[in-house]
């Protein structure tokens, strides 16, 4: 959007050695992140969207793993600077939240060691000190009786609860960006909401930029000002969250809208799923990789992928499509 | 009304040991007095989060967890008698979340549908690979997909080989347990379709347990709610959802995060809300007290009776009649 | 804690009375006449009689085996043949050798173990990573006797720089003396379990290095040495544990072929004596004494396994 993005993510890509020749879990991603904005990415399993930020944040297994492109953030170049450079980023400009905080926390440590370790190893703090910190951030985010937590293993508390300490252990080093990598998703209902809307507080107060990634479209209306879909490691159409609601182009997206049971409409006599299911990555089908599923697809479809498109005048909110099809709609 | 399940004031009552003997020293009541029925070709949903007792409800009603209590029926019989002679798994049948961990990795899909016609003699030895031609058919997978091994299959497609695995026995009834939980969206659609044409095909009935209310508002006939082992509201799907009774079945139908960047009401930043009751002492009173906004002293020493508030819808809760209560409960959804 | 500790030291007591009638049945099952054998072969028929009836062998196998367990807790192993004198007091003076050398090969196994298996996983696929398999492969096909034969061939007969042989009384020569006549016994006993223990590591460190805590740690800015350190390994050594416990007890066992090959004074050297004269006692007792080490080994590795896990831990 504008030249001040605090993470700029540029013509990214992933690749890895495949049984014939190397294919792509991410292909050309492009996207920027303002400081204090809240980007959401949404996709279906395996159209690459925690590969993207597992790749910003260089936790790929790096010989396997081939990544190209620029990841731009607080002045440097992430994909070219040395592994110690890369270890400053990780904490204390990128923070990052993953999906199963009961897989995502180590069993064999207390909560207070793991939350404190980086703080006293890094941030010269003294052990004590960190401790205290740690306190205060397990109450920022509304654990009960923090102080006593700092004792306790993770097995010994609730899948909310563990979802709260690892958003407090993403935070504790006052990261600029937070990703959120389907934070939610192994929550029971009730507790989804409460913890989205921490995370959305959270973002707030302490003025950060956030990543939330999800499968779930109703997740990220809620919380983001702008939403990337992505589809077979693509980016397939991205625009301010409002109107990619009010106006999804891409025929992906509105399948995908579509395909979602909705509380706040009136049943429907059966449901509408996207038929076929989404395309090996090793063996992509030629051309637009959504094109064997797309209600709109015609002749030249499967001959060439398609540009992500900026539609509409130069005023109105940056919107992108990857269709031809539907750029010569009438809006 | 002819119910191809009766369940009776159902408790499951697991053994708590401790000490150096391993001595019996509590029980967890994991279920602890549901009752409700599934018609024939019924679709019931039982909803409710982690520990609330569903899935227990589920496992025990095809003879997987012990009944302690109660009684269940299916098709007449008592379950015990059914598992006796043997009828229970020609009746019966589950099929979990994660397929991927129900089916043996060494095996095509072929060899699995095989398995179970010749190990119940379902059909003659003869006829078995038409049978499961038929079985991956009616599925919606093609035939060729019978050499392939579980690992070479989407997501949906292993789902979809369970329910077949689960077909050949020609059951009468199935437990979804939390089937299309771990299915992308896009996906989950195909797969709910698939059980109501399977359920208008071939007569089944089906016990639906899910948390997704937006997919349980789907699919159910009647929906059941849980928590903390007991059966706090269930009533037809229409009037649960248009005017719940329960504060917890409010809080749940709250908390679905609605796709729509206008609609925030659902997202709200609160203080963890306190921990589903410990099924070893739960506390007296209702089971709901510690998270309800409007528990008094009555809902903290009297456990509440199930009451029906209309035709087919029951509700414990002491102050379901409350004026107060039902109009803060009223705007559930749209 | 406390709990689970009590539980299984009491699940050794049936293991042990098993262990027990096992060595006793061995004794009954051994072919040829314990008497003969004392007596020698120009024994007559009557004295031989004399002494079955003297030694209780003509009693019904029941009653041998209480009169055995009763022997048993008074500290009576028998007398040894080939030593002439109680069985107890052959392998009294010998245990600390055997518990010394094991020992010594078990610990120096199990630190280059997890050290060089760690080292290996932290690059997989790399040329460390390959040696390391090459290696296990090696040390783990070639049979420790002649392993023992071979060092002692190159460093004690070709280099001549330590010694084969020739330990009778440990700390006679003082502490150097002693540390050269181990270095050869102790690497032709750990090597085997050296690359079994590393090959272990290397594959529990592989697979919890893949876990989601390794990458929280990675993505909070943890140096890579210290999630090793600190995140790794404490979550693998409860299987690398497991294998040092069944390697220690292999020691046990093998220290009887390295013994003997290095006249070692210990318990192995004992056995290889007592099977060589048919001295059934002392073959019983040495059975029973190796076997008891094993079962305490195995308790003492289930224990720390619960100590290394929170949930066994805290219950």
């Amino acid at each position: 959007m504008s030249s001040q993005a605090l993470l700029d993510v540029e013509r990214l890509s992933v690749a890895y050695p495949g049984r014939d020749r190397p294919f792509r879990t991410v292909d050309d991603v492009s996207f920027r992140v303002a400081p204090g904005e809240a980007l959401g990415i949404v996709g279906e399993s395996g159209c690459g969207k925690s590969q993207t930020m597992l790749a910003v944040l260089r936790l790929l297994p790096s010989p396997v793993a081939d990544i190209s492109g620029a990841i731009r953030f607080g002045g440097d170049d992430l994909a070219g600077i040395p592994a110690k450079r890369m270890r400053a980023v990780r904490g204390s400009g990128i923070g990052l939240v993953s999906q199963d905080a009961l897989s995502a926390l180590n069993p064999a440590m207390t909560i207070g060691a793991q939350m404190a370790e980086p703080l006293v190893r890094y941030d010269g703090m003294r052990r004590r000190a960190a401790l205290e910190r740690c306190a205060e951030l397990l109450d920022l985010v509304g654990l009960p009786g923090a102080r006593q937590r700092l004792g306790s293993y993770p097995h010994e508390l609730s899948g909310g609860m563990r979802q709260r300490v690892l958003i407090a252990m993403a935070i504790s080093r006052n990261p600029k960006v937070l990703i959120a990598d389907e934070p939610t998703t192994a929550l029971d209902v009730t507790i989804q909401a409460q913890v989205l809307g921490l995370i959305d507080r959270l973002r707030r107060e302490l003025g950060m930029a956030l990543i939330l990634i999800s499968h779930d479209l109703g997740v990220v209306a809620g919380i983001t000002d702008r939403i990337a879909v992505m589809y077979a490691g693509r980016i397939v159409e991205t625009a301010s969250t409002t109107d990619l609601f009010d106006r999804p182009r891409h025929p992906y997206t509105r399948a995908l809208l579509a395909s979602m049971p909705r509380m706040d409409e009136e049943l429907r006599e059966r449901l509408r799923p996207i038929p076929g299911l989404p395309p090996d990555l090793e063996q992509p089908p030629p051309g637009c990789a959504y094109h064997p599923r797309c209600l709109l697809a015609r002749a030249g479809c499967e001959q060439s992928m398609p540009q992500l498109v900026r539609i509409g005048a130069g005023g109105a909110p940056d919107h992108r499509v990857r269709c031809p099809v539907v750029l010569e709609e009438t809006p | 009304m002819t119910s191809d399940i009766v369940v009776e004031d159902l408790r499951v009552h697991f053994p708590v040991r401790s000490g150096v003997l391993r001595r019996v020293v509590a029980a967890a009541r994991a279920v602890d007095g549901v009752s409700f029925t599934v018609p024939a070709r019924g679709i019931v949903s039982l909803v409710g989060e982690s520990g609330s007792g569903k899935s227990t409800t589920g496992r025990a009603l095809i003879g997987l967890a012990p009944v302690t209590g109660g009684r269940v029926r299916l098709h007449g019989e008592d379950l015990a008698t059914r598992r006796a002679d043997g009828s229970l798994p020609r009746l019966a049948q589950i099929v979990y979340q994660d397929p991927f961990a129900s089916l043996n990795p060494r095996m095509t899909v072929g060899a699995v549908l095989r398995e179970v016609l010749t190990v119940h003699r379902i059909v003659p030895r003869e006829a078995v690979g038409k049978r499961v031609a038929e079985l991956l058919d009616q599925v919606g997978l093609r035939p060729e997909l019978a050499r392939r091994y579980p690992h070479e299959l989407s997501g949906g497609q292993r789902q979809r080989v369970a329910i077949a695995r689960a077909l050949a026995v020609e059951p009468r009834f199935i437990v979804c347990d939390e089937i299309v939980s771990a299915l992308d969206v896009s996906i989950q659609g195909q797969i709910v379709n698939l059980l109501q044409d399977l359920r208008d095909r071939l007569d089944l009935s089906y016990l639906f347990i899910a948390h997704d209310l937006s997919v349980v508002r789907h699919i159910s006939d009647r929906v059941v709610v849980m928590y903390g082992g007991r059966i706090m509201e269930a009533a037809s799907r229409d009037d649960l959802f248009a005017s719940p009774r329960h504060p917890y079945t409010h809080a749940l139908l709250r908390a679905v995060p609605l796709p729509d960047p206008r609609r925030k009401e659902n997202i709200t930043d609160t203080r963890p809300r306190a921990e589903p009751p410990d099924p070893v002492a739960p506390p007296p009173g209702c089971r709901f007290q510690r998270t309800c906004p409007f528990a008094t002293d009555q809902c903290r020493t009297a456990e509440p009776a199930t009451v029906a508030v209309s035709d087919g819808h029951t509700v414990a809760c002491h102050r379901h009649d409350d004026p107060a209560v039902i109009a803060a409960l009223a705007p559930a959804t749209v | 804690m406390l709990t689970f500790t009590v539980r299984r030291a009491l699940q050794m007591i049936p293991v042990a009375f098993g262990v027990t009638l096992a060595t006793f049945l061995l004794g009954q099952i051994i072919p040829g006449d314990q008497a003969a054998a004392l007596l020698g072969p120009s024994s007559s028929e009557q004295e031989r009689q004399a002494l079955r009836e003297e030694m209780g062998l003509n009693e019904p196998v029941l009653t041998q085996y209480v009169t055995y367990l009763g022997n048993l807790f008074t500290g009576d192993l028998g007398r040894s043949l080939s030593f002439g004198r109680p069985v107890m007091s052959v392998l009294a003076e010998r245990i600390a050798n055997t518990v010394l050398l094991s020992g010594t090969a078990i610990v120096v196994a199990a630190l280059l173990g997890v050290a060089i298996g760690t080292w290996a996983a932290m690059k997989p696929g790399s040329v460390r990573d390959r040696g390391l398999t090459v290696g296990v492969l090696f040390f783990n096909s070639i049979p420790s006797f002649w392993f023992g034969l071979v060092l002692i061939m190159t460093f004690s007969l070709g280099l001549r720089l330590l010694p084969a042989t020739g330990m009778t009384s440990i700390g006679g020569g003082g502490v150097v003396d002693v540390v050269a006549h181990m270095v050869l016994p102790v690497i032709t006993l750990a090597a085997w379990s050296l690359a079994v223990i590393a090959r272990m590591t290397r594959s529990a460190v592989l697979e919890v290095i893949g876990n989601d805590y390794v990458r929280t740690a990675r993505s909070r800015g943890v140096g890579e040495m210290r999630v090793v350190v600190r995140h790794v390994l404490p979550n693998a050594l409860p299987s690398v544990v497991t294998v040092i416990g069944l390697q220690a007890g292999f020691l046990l066992s093998g220290a009887v072929l390295t013994e003997t090959v290095f006249s070692w004074p210990g318990i192995g050297l004992a056995l290889y004596q007592a099977i060589s004269t048919r001295d059934i006692p002392l073959i019983q007792g040495g059975i029973l004494l190796i076997a008891i080490g094993f079962v305490l080994i195995n308790f003492l590795v289930d224990t720390l396994q619960a100590y290394f896990n929170p949930k066994i831990k805290l219950a």
